[in-house]
């Protein structure tokens, strides 16, 4: 049983705007309308352009329209962030001292959510 | 995570030769909704029911599948019916029946018939404005677009009937 959040929100949102799949394909600017169906059904993952474009097309951010994938890679970050931030921590530079206080604090507010502070 | 709330399920209503369903991520957010018909003669669909109801559950994993309670069904939608519970099985997804009633129950200022019960989840879903037939004629068919509406009421249906409290039980002294 599964209650994640889908990879993708690409059809949802297609729906919502009443588009079919070939007049957001003409708005991507793809030649194929069955690459979007591709991107709705997670076959194919879109170029940078496109997801841009696919933010343009539906007005909906990317975050939301790749929100299972955005929870997953904000996860990955986040835990990334922790080790840097011990890291960071135990590290004793001959220079730049003054940076690190402030690496930190960028850390802790961009990058570790209020929940998993320590600090 | 998502909040229990936004629990996502799919809700269909099965014919003889067709079924209309509608996914849902919480009460009031449609994630997709359609028709899969099994046509029969020349344009005959080849695929079979239980494949449509394995790509729906692949597609959304959803986390229960609502259907309504059946007391009298045809041997074609009695089959579909068993596809379905055969497929859910297996994707390990329990299956969720409503009564006809606790459907009605949901819509209480529209209980009249179908058609308004439609007209209510049009207000209440606008995404669904589009889909919504004519008023049907007594001398036409139903509009084949009908199921996704009453799976529509079914999703409405079933988180309007995991909200309402129970009543308390009974003491017997």
């Amino acid at each position: 049983m599964t209650s994640h959040k889908l990879a993708n929100y690409l059809r949802a949102y297609r729906k919502r705007s009443g588009l079919s799949q070939s007049e957001v394909a003409y708005l991507l600017g793809c030649k194929n309308p069955a690459q979007v169906s591709r991107y709705e059904r997670r076959r194919h993952m879109p170029p940078l352009r496109t997801a841009l474009a696919f933010q343009a097309a539906l007005g909906t951010p990317l975050s939301e329209l790749y929100a299972g994938t955005y929870e997953s890679v904000a996860k990955q970050v986040t835990a990334r962030a922790q080790t840097l931030t011990v890291e960071l921590q135990t590290r004793t530079p001959k220079r730049g001292k003054t940076l690190i206080p402030y690496k930190l604090q960028w850390l802790a507010e961009r990058c570790i959510p209020q929940a998993l502070r320590k600090y | 995570m998502l909040h229990p709330n936004e629990k996502r399920i799919l809700a269909i209503d099965l014919r003889s030769r067709s079924f209309g369903f509608v996914v849902f991520e919480g009460p009031t957010r449609l994630l997709d909704w359609g028709v899969r018909s099994f046509r029969q003669g020349i344009n005959a669909v080849k695929i079979p029911a239980s494949l449509k109801f394995a790509g729906l559950m692949d597609e959304f994993s959803p986390s229960t599948i609502v259907v309504r309670k059946g007391s009298v069904e045809s041997r074609k939608k009695a089959g579909m019916r068993q596809a379905l519970v055969t497929q859910a099985e297996k994707h390990r997804i329990p299956v969720r029946l409503l009564s006809r009633r606790v459907v009605k129950n949901a819509f209480v200022g529209s209980n009249r018939n179908k058609y308004a019960i439609a007209v209510a989840l049009a207000k209440q879903l606008p995404e669904l404005v589009p889909k919504l037939p004519s008023v049907r004629k007594i001398w036409k068919s139903e509009d084949y677009r009908m199921s996704i509406f009453d799976a529509a009421a079914l999703g409405v249906a079933y988180f309007s009937h995991r909200r309402t409290p129970r009543p308390p039980a009974r003491v017997v002294v």
